[in-house]
């Protein structure tokens, strides 16, 4: 039984560990597989004011910049960009949604990109070719072999599969399904002489022994002509070009337009410390659970010492034990985690793989952590044991001295409790900042909302026809299309021009292209002025609604009537969440879509019907028999949000799974303690039942004790869990405030849980018989 | 004539030890009226302890009767069993069974409180307990700062501080010296002079002597009486 839960503790620990080795290892081995990586470097854009103090560093660069670069600065040995973005792919008449890498044959030069098939640098040389990662081909092809076959791209350019290569690692911060020149990206031929435009990612090589830091200072030549060249061009800022490591975009870098969202090394330092921590709570789980084991035989001990047993040979027996259950541990655990590796992917959305050959490494390191935990879990109870009075062990009463205030027993207990009740409040907290999100007043609505996003002029042109098609459904309401949800505008740029503006001072706007029932549909109020209406032939073209903060910030009382960037505002509206809670409500304007602004957005559907599987349907086929050659992918508005919230969301499984697992330990070790505390008083537990004490009375001298130590835990954990979730919070600017009723919450589950353990324990003593436990003579 | 304190009539205790059922008590017939001093005897293994501990209702016959103060003992439950022991029987052990971690004061002060004695109350008794066996300066001391014998002398305070009717000693004395013994027994005639009446069980022909009525008891059964 003890060696069961002895082993159940270490596996649960030793698990919990490779797990987190596992994501660590997986994190830090981000882009290391391009062979040249120790020399590559990402070109950053940080976009300075003129005269105001408006920065922002962005991941794209324009791109003279690179050709500039290239021609000037010989320590450049190669040079090639990067574009991600989804394009539609046709065989025949099916049509398939995938990403593209849009980039130059330079690129095969500077990351490692394995090809399995056919040709890859002649490809991007020119706009007909494409290679396509194994998966897309087969996705696409089926068996058959696809090279020299052609593609329909995103329905005007038919392109000639050239090649296979490798999927994209899931380790590589720039993913992909096809790769193709980066002359199909849209607008290229505008950008690649524009020094104004910034919509590609220059990624470096440098030569062999360049520093990239010396690089970086000759970069500031371009900031004079910039500035001058910005100012002539009637903008208020100008960019300035810096050199990034590309081994650090993982864990380092959270910029604007980055390719994925990027981790961070703190979340590494949290896991490390978490993973420690576990297997700390193993490792004292083993010892409070052996201690408490050996004092049940420890007549044993003693017959071993009179057989003539040496210190040393009662170490080893004792040492020896607890190896070999953490080395049996650590297989059930390899066990295991093979096992629930496709649940730990699922939940942090990765896709770590595991397989003996590749990482052996990694086992052989496990295994060593398991023999040192296990090491150093025996030899404490092993040295305790071994120092025990001989015939007082015989007597099987060495208990009999009254002990110290607090054992070393206790004080691992508080410890395990500290952090279970730590990691317990935490994920209340995540998990109560989660609820409000969803349940947050955000000044729009988001129920009963379908949207899909296009990004075609061919939609743009049909835009009524969708609309009065939609519209003839008896339960949709409603169809706006704009050029974003409102749940995330991240579009913005610089205003320049507005009524009092003598200074001519720049403000950065988000923006968000509308039409006129936009507002109406998704429900936000107007604070003064009017919405966009038919019924004024200058909304269209001039007219402008901002909100309530962009007013503030103008320092204007009312806005109505005033100039505004190029028109005037016709209304203001309240204050929406137009990002996620994690930041302030920015100024923004929204004006009506015209022209250029059309060809991507979104189109959103009003409904009251409550089945959207549905409407769903409805809409798809709709627009299928509107748009044939678009791929339409239907959603609710409420997923969309709540997706907004996805690391919250796995931070909060993460925090109560580790809550979970560290209370199950805990209460583990406090098992093994109350045993431990219940066989040193047995003897004067039965004296009290034969004095008369009731079996109530006796649990509650047996459970007294661990109560008090579990309130000790909740005193120390409380203010460390406090003060951590609160500089969490810190990162909302929404946010809960924490209570005393979560801590209340948490304290009543710990100590009810405890409880429970104790009785378990404490139950057959309170029952035994006293005359048994007081015939030790 | 005295008032009849308890009787056990063809009562049985039967043990299982691995296949077989020994028999530890068999068939007693056991009757002790207030005010007796008894002494039972045997060799080990006799049964004497346990034909102790089931006067005591620390154990239980399997088979017969028992009746404590017209009470069936045996058709009570734990309940109401321990309600009656804890109200009229005292224990002395062998090894004193001090609480340890108490001191002299509180080890006496327990049973008072098992018994929901008020504190006032409490305090006035043990007073009295300490006064009476002469420890009043060893109060606040622990069981292991003294010797055997007054060890032996608080377990005795202990057992009497709340009045009972019936006293259970087993091997009152085995622990402790001559000189300490003949102590303790002439203690314990005493107080059978005032009226409790003691049971004990022992190995000591001199000890039985202080008794007023000698049971000698062979492989679980009275052999004389």
């Amino acid at each position: 039984m003890y060696s069961l839960i002895n082993v159940v503790g270490l596996t649960i620990g030793i698990t919990c560990f490779v797990f987190i080795s596992l994501y660590v290892k997986f994190e830090l081995s981000y882009d290391q597989h391009h062979e040249k990586i120790d020399r590559t470097y990402r070109v950053l854009t940080k976009e300075e004011g003129i005269e105001s103090n408006v920065t922002d560093v962005y991941t794209l660069s324009p791109v003279p910049l690179f050709t500039s670069m290239k021609a000037e600065f010989p320590e450049v040995e190669e040079i090639t960009t990067i574009t991600v973005r989804e394009a539609t792919l046709a065989k025949n008449e099916e049509l398939f949604l995938a990403k593209g890498l849009f980039s130059d044959e330079n690129l095969f030069d500077i990351f490692t990109i394995e090809l399995l098939e056919g040709q890859d640098k002649k490809t991007l040389q020119n706009k007909t070719s494409i290679l396509l990662t194994q998966t897309t081909a087969k996705r696409i092809f089926g068996k058959e072999s696809p090279v020299g076959k052609t593609i329909l791209y995103n329905n005007k350019d038919v392109l000639v599969v050239k090649g296979i290569v490798a999927d994209s690692p899931e380790n590589q911060h720039f993913k992909y399904d096809f790769i193709v020149s980066r002359q199909l990206y849209p607008n290229w031929e505008r950008d690649v002489n524009d020094w104004f435009t910034c919509e590609q990612r220059g990624y470096i090589l440098l030569k062999q022994g360049q520093d990239y830091k010396e690089l970086n200072r000759k970069l500031t030549k371009y900031e004079e002509p910039m500035k001058r060249a910005y100012k002539n061009g009637g903008f208020s800022f100008f960019p300035k070009f810096s050199l990034q490591p590309v081994k650090d975009i993982h864990l380092y870098s959270n910029l604007d337009d980055e390719l994925e969202t990027n981790s961070s090394i703190k979340y590494i330092y949290f896991f490390s410390f978490i993973g420690i921590i576990i297997l700390l709570l193993a490792s004292m789980n083993y010892m409070n659970l052996a201690i408490s084991r050996y004092t049940e035989k420890s007549k044993e001990v003693g017959i071993h010492k009179v057989l003539g047993a040496k210190k040393g040979n009662l170490l080893f027996k004792y040492v020896g034990e607890s190896l070999v259950l953490s080395v049996l541990s650590f297989f059930i655990a390899i066990q295991l985690a093979i096992f629930l590796l496709p649940l730990f992917n699922d939940l942090l959305g990765k896709n770590i793989i595991l397989s003996f050959s590749e990482d052996f490494w990694f086992f052989a390191s496990m295994l060593l952590v398991s023999i040192v935990l296990g090491f150093l879990s025996g030899i404490y109870p092993a040295v305790f044991l071994t120092k025990v009075n001989l015939v007082k062990s015989l007597k099987g009463n060495f208990w009999q001295t009254r002990g110290k205030r607090f054992s070393l027993g206790d004080s691992l207990m508080i410890g395990q409790f500290i952090v279970a009740i730590g990691l317990m409040i935490c994920s209340v907290v995540v998990y109560k900042q989660l609820q409000y999100f969803t349940q947050k007043e955000l000044g729009y609505t988001k129920e009963n909302i379908l949207h899909m996003s296009y990004t075609s002029k061919d939609i743009m042109a049909k835009e009524n026809i969708i609309r009065n098609e939609l519209l003839k459904h008896p339960n949709i309401n409603q169809v706006s299309i704009s050029s974003q949800l409102p749940i995330k505008i991240t579009s913005n740029g610089p205003v320049e021009n507005w009524t009092g503006n003598y200074e001519k001072k720049s403000m950065r706007f988000y923006r968000s292209y509308v039409d006129y029932d936009f507002i109406d549909l998704v429900d936000m109020k107007m604070v003064e002025g009017r919405s966009f209406s038919k019924e004024y032939v200058t909304d269209f073209t001039q007219g402008y609604i901002i909100n309530e903060t962009a007013m503030k910030k103008l320092g204007w009382k009312t806005a109505v009537g005033k100039d505004f960037f190029r028109g005037k505002i016709i209304g203001v509206v309240k204050d929406f969440h137009l990002q996620s809670l994690s930041f302030s409500v920015k100024p923004l304007f929204m004006t009506m879509r015209r022209g250029p602004d059309r060809y991507r957005g979104q189109i959103l559907v009003k409904t009251n019907e409550s089945d959207f599987k549905n409407m769903k349907l409805f809409i798809e086929e709709t627009m299928k028999s509107i748009t044939p050659s678009e791929y339409i992918e239907v959603k609710s508005l409420e997923n969309t949000y709540d997706n907004l919230y996805e690391s919250e969301n796995k931070l909060g499984y993460v925090f109560s799974l580790f809550a979970l697992i560290s209370m199950l330990i805990a209460s583990m070790g406090l098992f093994g303690l109350v045993s431990f505390h219940v066989v040193k008083r047995t003897k004067e537990i039965g004296i009290r039942k034969v004095l008369g004490s009731s079996s109530l009375g006796i649990l509650w001298l047996v459970s007294k004790k661990f109560v008090k130590l579990i309130f000790i835990s909740l005193l120390i954990a409380v203010p460390i869990a406090y003060y951590s979730m609160n500089t969490w919070l810190e990162n909302y600017v929404y946010r809960i405030e924490m209570n005393t009723s979560i801590f209340l919450l948490v304290g009543l589950i710990v100590l009810s849980t405890s409880l429970i353990t104790i009785c378990v324990k404490a139950y057959k003593v309170t029952i035994s018989n006293p005359v048994d436990s007081i015939h030790t003579e | 004539m005295t008032q009849r304190l308890l009787n056990i009539h063809q009562a049985s205790r039967v043990v299982k030890s691995g296949g077989s059922r020994i028999s530890i008590l068999n068939e007693i017939d056991f009757t002790a009226s207030e005010g007796e001093f008894i002494s039972l005897m045997g060799p080990s293994g006799s049964g004497k302890s346990t034909l102790l501990n089931c006067i005591g209702m620390l154990d239980a016959f399997n088979h017969g009767h028992y009746t404590f103060l017209d009470q069936d003992v045996h058709k009570m439950n734990e309940r109401n069993r321990s309600k009656l022991y804890r109200e009229y029987i005292g224990f002395v052990f062998q090894a004193y069974h001090l609480i340890d971690e108490l001191t002299i004061r509180e080890n006496i002060e327990t049973p008072l409180i098992y018994k929901k004695v008020k504190p006032s109350e409490r305090k006035a008794m043990v007073a009295d307990m300490l006064d009476r066996f002469n420890i009043v300066g060893k109060k606040d001391l622990f069981p292991e700062q003294l010797s055997g014998g007054q060890q032996q002398l608080v377990g005795i305070a202990r057992a009497l501080v709340a009045n009972p009717k019936l006293i259970l000693a087993d091997e009152p004395t085995g622990n402790l010296n001559s000189k300490q013994s003949i102590e303790i027994m002439e203690l314990f005639s005493e107080l059978n002079k005032e009226g409790v009446t003691i049971i004990q069980a022992t190995h000591s022909e001199e000890n039985a002597s202080y008794g007023s009525r000698i049971v000698n008891l062979l492989d679980g059964r009275i052999i004389t009486d």
